[in-house]
């Protein structure tokens, strides 16, 4: 039976979904977000170093649910695996309120004006489908701003050169004081003619919006913070939406499809409820923002005699160009202490590499890594070392508290055979085909990769280190937290899944409003670049519904 | 009974010995006190995991209680991986009494080591290693130890917070600048032997 009929159902509240699921309650819409995972409290947070987001050798914290979450991974000779959401292969991403927000390392950078205009920049890369944007740095700046300062970032980004203009300063200072890494890292990169800087980052270095400054707890990345001063759309958007009074948060429901009238028009979402109960909620508009992996599945799930090939799939484009990052950098060891216990890791960056580099079409940022867990550590032995026994111990002894990771995410060049399709055989727990993920990275892309795993060397020699190596690129198509692409924005039909206001070209009232519409990825965290494309789209959304043109 | 979790490597000698006097009276299949291993396949595993992270100035795996960790996981999370674990003990006795005439848990430190070294190379005879591939299993031994010995304690291994001790990381890890004892000792140079020529990168 169906349920009372509302204005929109927003798909997922992580980054794009929260954000949106504000936007359009403010708006006055009445608004219910479906949320397949559980609101975790920051207070309940407990740092085991072997179940978090970040190193999930024994589970996941945050989802997705083990048992219920099959996919299947195609390897690149062919073979097929089911896989789990606490292995890599699965490209997983944490479900809950919040998404990947709740437990992310946070760094919130804008992408640079290029990096909206790839194909422009640097032409046709051969095996890549490489394009521009359909709008601009400068159409996203306000936005950009308005992400910064609502949901609330600290650093400073002034002596970076290479930033796209803005109109206002971060709202929080950088953190004081500094870390160890940052005072040994930043005179290095200035001798080496770099420019340093204190990455921008979701977290509050004072306090802000009624939440508390950071305590610099270095376990933060892939944990919740208990302090709550990590900003994620749980605390920030999702609390406003709710204060509206015409918006609903459902937790633990699992929406199957998105219904589809004779007219080729969304009706409504058929979901399973906490209690595994098949729902429909009707509504006039649906925003799919299950992130680029189950967006796709989504649409790709919604078919109809209209949409056979599911949801925006006419072209064969849903699903296709997956790209994340691909991360390279280099792992230095000091005679000297490096560590000091200050977190919350990552402090400082360059830009200096993202774009300009003859023969390489982009690269991307560099900063120093997050604390590796101990356990991370041991797998992590320098060339040479023993992996276990007596030198293998040694090393960690002598070397946790004396080294240091830089590393980075390489802007990925998107291939058409990079992605996610529905599985005809697995299915999960509520009998909803699974996501089969295949493809690689593209050459070109591990190429800039490992130079940047060069220049991440070069930079830990600079500042000292005794023995370096680098961590050079993998294979394999990319994904993981920072998956994107499958959904991509466009304004020709023929080439894209949704126009530039992120709404699906052949259906006038469905959106997707998360880093699946990315054309490229940047060569970021691409997190401030959702939340700041969903205040956009949602802004366009809300005026389009004003003006009537969504009601059915 | 003493304390599961608090046997070494040298009282697991002890105690399967004992259990085996007991069965062979009793006439009784060994009753033992894992939830997913037998005595035999424990004391195995001890002598096993010490190999991975060796006891010396600081405390080894099975001191650290990584035995108690791989039962913990192979009756829980990991229960897909427990005939793969049972194989490769299996494995890695009848490698020892085929080469030495002894379990390897009996054998000596060092010739535990070379037994070890084989087995990641895959150079062992085949007809002793049916379930798992040697190097698949000495790939599990290490994964485990290594988790066991440097993870969250709350998961059986890493008793008392060795690992953590040795490594000077704060207990319980959520300072930040909050300190509110002085850093740990590790803080401070150490004494440890200084880097070799070898590792001028």
């Amino acid at each position: 039976m169906a349920l009372p009929r509302v204005n929109a159902v927003v798909v997922g509240s992580g980054a794009g979904g929260g954000v949106t699921f504000s936007q359009l309650a403010e708006g006055g819409l009445s608004v219910i977000c479906l949320e397949k995972g559980r609101w975790h409290s920051p207070f309940e947070e407990r740092k085991d170093d072997l179940v978090n987001q970040r190193n999930s050798s024994l589970g996941v914290a945050y989802g997705p649910d083990e048992e219920k979450n099959p996919r299947v991974r195609v390897d690149l000779e062919g073979r097929e695996r089911v896989v789990f959401p606490h292995e890599g292969d699965y490209s997983p991403n944490a479900s809950c309120v919040g998404g990947g927000t709740f437990s992310y390392g946070a760094q919130a950078w804008r992408y640079m004006p290029q990096d909206f205009r790839m194909r422009s920049t640097y032409g046709a890369i051969e095996g890549s489908t490489l394009d521009d944007w359909p709008v601009s740095y400068d159409d996203m700046e306000p936005w950009y701003e308005k992400a910064e300062y609502e949901i609330g970032v600290s650093g400073d980004v002034e002596p970076n050169p290479f930033k796209g203009p803005r109109k206002k300063p971060l709202p929080m200072p950088p953190m004081t004081p500094k870390s160890l890494e940052y005072e040994i890292l930043k005179p290095a990169a200035l001798r080496l003619g770099l420019h340093p800087f204190d990455t921008p980052l979701l977290i509050n270095s004072v306090p802000y919006n009624g939440r508390s400054a950071c305590m610099r707890i270095r376990w933060c990345v892939g944990f919740g913070c208990e302090t709550n001063a990590k900003n994620g759309s749980q605390n920030t958007v999702i609390p406003r939406a709710l204060a509206t009074g015409n918006a609903w948060l459902r937790t633990e429901c699992k929406v199957k499809e998105i219904l589809l009238d004779d007219r080729g028009r969304a009706r409504g979402v058929a979901y399973f409820d906490e209690r595994d109960r098949l729902q429909e909620q009707p509504a006039d508009v649906v925003v799919v923002s299950g992130g680029a992996t189950e967006s796709a599945r989504l649409l790709l799930l919604s078919k109809s005699r209209l949409h056979p090939n599911g949801l925006g799939n006419r072209h064969d484009w849903v699903g296709r160009n997956l790209t994340g990052h691909t991360y390279t950098g280099a792992v230095g060891f000091f005679d000297r202490l490096t560590y000091d216990d200050i977190g919350p890791g990552v402090c400082i960056s360059v830009c200096d590499y993202n774009h300009g580099t003859p023969g390489l079409a982009g690269g991307g940022m560099l900063a120093n890594e997050f604390i590796r867990l101990p356990y991370q550590l041991s797998n992590q032995q320098p060339p040479g070392t023993p992996s276990w026994g007596k030198a293998h111990k040694d090393f960690m002894r002598r070397d946790y508290q004396r080294n240091i990771m830089i590393q980075g995410p390489t802007q990925d060049m998107p291939t058409w055979d990079g992605r996610v399709q529905l599985d005809p055989k697995v299915k999960d727990y509520w009998g909803i085909p699974v996501l089969r993920v295949s493809g690689d990275n593209h050459p070109h892309t591990r190429e800039i990769a490992n130079r940047q795993a060069e220049r991440a060397e070069a930079w830990l020699k600079e500042a000292g280190a005794i023995l370096t190596y680098q961590r050079r690129a993998g294979r394999g198509v990319s994904g993981h937290q920072h998956q994107s692409g499958t959904c991509r924005m466009g304004n020709d039909p023929q080439t894209s899944v949704v126009d530039a206001s992120c709404r699906v070209h052949d259906v006038p009232n469905v959106f997707v409003i998360d880093a699946g519409v990315h054309v490229t990825n940047g060569g970021f965290n691409p997190v401030l670049t959702i939340y700041a494309n969903a205040f956009r789209a949602s802004d366009l959304l809300v005026k389009a519904w004003k003006g009537g043109g969504l009601k059915g | 009974m003493d304390d599961p979790y608090a046997v070494g490597r040298r009282g697991f000698l002890k105690t399967s010995a004992v259990a085996a006097a007991a069965t062979a009276a009793a006439c009784a299949g060994p009753r033992s006190r894992w939830r997913s291993l037998s005595e035999d396949e424990a004391a195995t595993l001890a002598a096993a995991c010490d190999q991975i992270v060796p006891p010396d100035e600081d405390p080894g795996a099975a001191q650290a209680g990584v035995v108690t960790f791989v039962d913990r996981q192979l009756a829980t999370r990991r229960k897909a991986e427990r005939s793969r674990w049972q194989a490769g003990l299996r494995g890695l006795d009848a490698t020892a009494r085929r080469r030495h005439g002894q379990p390897f848990a009996a054998l000596a430190f060092e010739t535990q080591t070379s037994v070890i070294q084989d087995v990641e190379k895959g150079a062992v005879e085949a007809a002793d290693w049916t379930g798992v591939e040697p190097r698949a299993f000495f790939a599990l031994l290490r994964e485990y130890t290594m988790m066991g010995f440097y993870g969250d304690p709350r998961h059986g291994g890493n008793k008392d917070r060795v690992s953590w001790k040795m490594l000077g990381v704060p207990d319980p890890p959520i300072r930040g600048r909050l300190h509110e004892t002085p850093p740990a000792p590790a803080l401070a140079p150490r004494t440890a032997a200084p880097p070799s020529p070898a590792r001028k990168g």
